[in-house]
Order: C-alpha cells, then sequence, then structure tokens
C-alpha cells in the first residue's frame, strides 16, 4: 500500500498540525500553493490560531473520510455530523467563517454562513440585535426610512 | 435592518438573494403583483448582485416588464440564475440575461426559443438544469454547442420539440462531466461526450440510448428507465458506482457491459426481475468481477432456482461493508439468503433490510414476515459486530 502523502500546517500561534496532504487540499488556498511550490515546509496559516485550525483540520478529515465511502447511509450521517459541527459558541463560529474564507473551503463557509443565516432568519431586529449582540446606531429619521424602504419584512 | 454596518453591507456587499414562495408565505400570502414589486425594490438596493433566485411555487405568472427588468438591471454581474416562474408573455431568459459571467443557470416552466450562435455564447456556463421547459431537440443541442465550459446538465420532464418521424434527441460535449435526464420518452437518445464521468436517468423510456465517450465514465444510475437497445461505446474500466433500480434492459448484454469495471466499488441491482431469459449476477460472479467492491445492494425475487444460482461458489466478499437488501415479493428464502451473505462478507459493518410491508396482504405473508424477523435475532447475536438496520415500505 503507497504511503500517503503528509504536510504540516502551522498555525497563527505557532503550533504545528500534520495532516495527509489530500486533508490539506481540501483549502483550495493551500492546494495552490502546494501546485505553485510556493508552500514552505510547514506551511503557514497565518490568519487561523490553532483551536480554530483544529476545528477545520476535524472538518476537512471527516469530509475526505466521506467522499472515499460514498455510501448513501453515510450521506445522513455526515450531514448530522455537520449538525453538530457547527454547535459552538457565536465567537467559534465567526472565526471558522473567517477560516474557511480565508483557506477557501466552499463546503465550511457554506455550513458556517448559513448556521448564521439560520440565526438571523424569522427575527425582529430588535431579535437580531439582542442575539448578536449589535448596538442600535441608526437616528430615528434613519430607523423610519429603513422601515419604509422595505415595509413587507415588517409586517 | 439592524445597525449602519449591516445596512451597507446589504447595499453595497450582498451578493446573493434569495425569493423562495416558502419563506415568503409566513407573510400572509403576497399577490402576483405584490410580489413583482417586493422584488424589484429589493433587487434594485443592491449592487454588484451575483445569485438571484426566484423560486414561487404559488406565483401563476410574472409580468414580462419587471422580469426584464430584474435580468437586465444584474447583467454585468450575475454568475448564478434560478427562475422557475411562467412570465406573460413569454421572454426568452436566455436572451435577456447577462451571458458573460453566468456559470450556473436553473431554468424551470420557461420556454426557449431559438438559439442565436452568431452572437449568444456563455463562455463561463458550467451548470445548465432545465425543468419543465419547451425547447425544441434542435435548440438543445446548439444551446450545449455555445457553453464551451459546460461540466453538469440536467433535463427534468423537458417538452422537447421533435420532428414526426422519430423523437430524437442527439447531444455533444467535450466538457460535460455530468448528466441528469429524467422523464422523457425518445425513439433515440445519442449522448456524445469524452468527459462524461457521470450518468443518470430517471422515469426514462427509450428505444435506443447510445453513449459515446472516452472511458471517463465513473457513476452509472438508472431508475425507473426502460432501455431496448443500450449501446455503448466506451471502456467501463473505470466505472465505481453502478447503481440500478426498476431497470428494464436487456441484463446479459448489460451484465458483459459491466464485466471489465475491476474498479466497482458501489454495485445496486434493485428491483431486477428475473425470469427465464433474465438470470441474477451471482454472489461468485460479483466477488470475481469486482475485487474493490465495499457497497452492495441486492433485491432479487427469490425464487429457489434464483437462490441456487445466487449462492453457487464460495469466493467472499472481502471488501464489501456495506450491505442492502431487500425482496420484490415475499419469500421464506430471504432469511438463507441474508444468512449466506452475513458469511459471505467477512468485512461486513452495516446491514440494511428493507421489509417489503405493504406486500405481505394474506395471513400466508405476514406469517413469513414474522418468520423471517424471528430469524434475523439469532443471526443479529451471531454478528455482532454488524450495525444493523431495518427499513419497513
Amino acid at each position: 500500500m503507497a504511503t500517503s502523502r503528509k504536510v504540516t500546517l502551522l498555525s497563527s500561534d505557532g503550533e504545528s498540525f500534520e495532516v495527509e496532504q489530500s486533508v490539506a487540499v481540501e483549502s483550495i488556498t493551500i492546494k495552490d500553493s502546494i501546485e505553485e511550490g510556493s508552500a514552505g515546509n510547514p506551511i503557514p496559516v497565518p490568519k487561523v490560531n490553532s483551536k480554530i485550525l483544529a476545528k477545520v483540520i476535524e472538518y476537512c478529515k471527516k469530509h475526505v473520510e466521506s467522499a472515499k465511502a460514498e455510501d448513501r447511509v453515510d450521506d445522513e450521517d455526515l450531514v448530522a455530523w455537520d449538525a453538530d459541527f457547527v454547535k459552538v459558541d457565536q465567537a467559534t463560529l465567526f472565526d471558522l467563517i473567517r477560516a474557511a474564507n480565508f483557506l477557501n473551503i466552499k463546503s465550511l463557509l457554506d455550513l458556517t454562513c448559513q448556521t448564521v443565516a439560520d440565526m438571523i432568519k424569522g427575527k425582529t431586529p430588535e431579535e437580531k440585535r439582542k442575539t448578536f449582540t449589535i448596538r442600535n446606531d441608526f437616528t430615528p429619521e434613519e430607523e423610519e426610512e429603513v422601515r419604509r424602504e422595505n415595509q413587507w419584512a415588517f409586517e | 435592518m439592524t445597525c449602519q454596518k449591516w445596512r451597507e453591507a446589504w447595499k453595497k456587499h450582498l451578493r446573493a438573494l434569495s425569493f423562495d414562495s416558502n419563506d415568503l408565505s409566513t407573510h400572509h400570502g403576497f399577490n402576483t403583483t405584490e410580489l413583482e414589486i417586493i422584488i424589484t425594490q429589493t433587487i434594485f438596493q443592491t449592487r454588484g448582485l451575483r445569485c438571484l433566485t426566484i423560486s414561487m411555487e404559488d406565483a401563476d405568472e410574472f409580468s414580462a416588464a419587471p422580469v426584464i427588468a430584474w435580468l437586465m438591471y444584474t447583467k454585468e454581474t450575475l454568475r448564478e440564475l434560478c427562475y422557475n416562474v411562467r412570465t406573460h408573455p413569454n421572454i426568452n431568459i436566455l436572451e435577456k440575461c447577462g451571458r458573460q459571467k453566468l456559470e450556473v443557470l436553473k431554468l424551470a416552466h420557461n420556454s426557449i426559443t431559438g438559439i442565436e450562435l452568431s452572437y449568444q455564447k456563455f463562455p463561463q456556463l458550467k451548470s445548465l438544469s432545465l425543468s419543465f421547459v419547451s425547447i425544441s431537440a434542435w435548440d438543445l443541442s446548439l444551446l450545449l454547442s455555445i457553453c464551451p465550459k459546460i461540466e453538469s446538465l440536467a433535463l427534468v420532464s423537458p417538452d422537447i420539440a421533435m420532428s414526426e418521424l422519430q423523437a430524437t434527441m442527439e447531444l455533444t460535449s467535450h466538457s460535460l462531466k455530468e448528466i441528469h435526464v429524467e422523464a422523457i420518452s425518445l425513439d433515440k437518445f445519442l449522448l456524445e461526450a469524452d468527459s462524461l464521468q457521470s450518468l443518470h436517468l430517471r422515469d426514462c423510456n427509450l428505444e435506443v440510448f447510445e453513449l459515446i465517450g472516452k472511458g471517463a465514465l465513473r457513476v452509472f444510475k438508472m431508475d425507473d428507465v426502460s432501455i431496448i437497445h443500450l449501446d455503448i461505446s466506451e471502456s467501463m474500466e473505470n466505472l465505481e458506482v453502478v447503481d440500478v433500480a426498476n431497470f428494464t434492459v436487456v441484463w446479459p448484454k448489460f451484465y458483459q457491459m459491466i464485466s471489465k469495471s475491476l474498479k466497482l466499488r458501489t454495485l445496486r441491482l434493485w428491483g431486477v426481475v428475473l425470469d427465464e431469459e433474465v438470470e441474477a449476477m451471482d454472489l461468485e460472479t460479483i466477488s470475481v468481477y469486482f475485487p474493490r467492491l465495499s457497497h452492495l445492494a441486492l433485491s432479487y425475487d427469490l425464487g429457489d432456482d434464483v437462490l441456487t444460482h445466487c449462492l453457487q461458489g464460495s469466493s467472499n466478499l472481502e471488501n464489501v461493508v456495506a450491505l442492502e437488501l431487500g425482496w420484490t415479493i415475499i419469500s421464506n428464502r430471504f432469511s438463507a439468503w441474508v444468512a449466506e451473505l452475513l458469511e459471505r462478507c467477512p468485512r461486513l459493518k452495516k446491514l440494511k433490510i428493507f421489509v417489503g410491508v405493504s406486500e405481505a396482504k394474506t395471513e400466508k405473508e405476514l406469517g413469513m414476515l414474522g418468520n423471517f424477523t424471528t430469524s434475523m435475532i439469532p443471526l443479529m447475536r451471531k454478528y455482532m459486530e454488524v450495525e444493523v438496520q431495518f427499513e419497513f415500505e
């Protein structure tokens, strides 16, 4: 059996993670730098700390393994696994979005953004402010203007 | 709106907008005109929209004017367009939408009338889906030719205008990687696709189906399909998935076709109707032909002869880790079938049994169902490492 290639990823806070190359290249950013020959060893991941990088690697590993299985039963398992994966605090969720965006992992970006979209859906502006701890910085006139522009959404 | 920052994001950075009747229905049933106004007002607040989805199950039809306005406003930036509402009068969406950057186009309930080769090109289009769309066979063929990078094509219940002499569809694409065709009846379907990796037909009746490729095919799926003459002029050496259910075909020729697929990992032969002319694929043949098989799904009518034939030989299915078994007619032989398969799959981890409850009507049939369930208990005790699931249908 051929040994699989491994690469080492270095988080922004200096922690090393050795992973299979097949897992690392789930990130198009890393894939491109390997293919262009510009990836160092270890490959630095400047905008992602160790806690988040560990989560991202966990996600990529799971998805690479599931792609090999190609079993309909495992598809359902993967959806359930993804749903559990994003049950994290808000700060971690937003960090995962930033990491997925920087690393260009479309499926992870879609998953995490959809999670936030589901948190926004169906909420009034005041409920959204409470959920995301946002200060209302509209003047009363601005707020009235916005309300009129999209009156249907407030009914 | 929540705060200044969100408002700015909405106006300047919004890339995807979706109007889905499932979401809007919570807002007390807007009529069609109100929907047109809401969509127009919302789209015109954005700049640089890349993805637009308008999916209205309840709307009868939109007026052409606002639809044209939405498409013209987003022409320069749109990369994905999904639109499933009729327009009155009918407009040719392909004429009005931005073509240069479009990568994904999903249309439903519309007509495509005429493809102009002189100026109509979709240079970036990768994915095209047409559902309940009226188009001529000739225009469909031309449409593929003006999409040089197309990789995915889905045709669902198309209304294809053809010559009265023969209902024929011929499609050619050197870039196409996957095709899904659903609910179509043709005398002849010719598909020439050198790069095709995935072929999926569903609910189709084809007198003749010809596939010309260059050995890239990996996935072959047939669901409720009848093909009288199947002609595949390409090597099946790279096939990894064969998934056929309720498939009417000349089985001996089909078995021969897939016999060279040494890389096959998933084999599903479901609802195969066996008779004097049609033999089931026995376990010995499966183990020899497909040494790398990891997922096996079989649903046969198990007559005595069939069981004996299927269980001939003694080779194990060494790499099968997941098994799905079902029946079309309930039989006392099913327990023996399951027991033998458990014996011959030494690495099995998951077993899923599809129990046809609706077929059991008489007392005898219900008794057989009870006997089968009872017989599974000692098997599950013996093979503790196998996760067993039952699905009742």
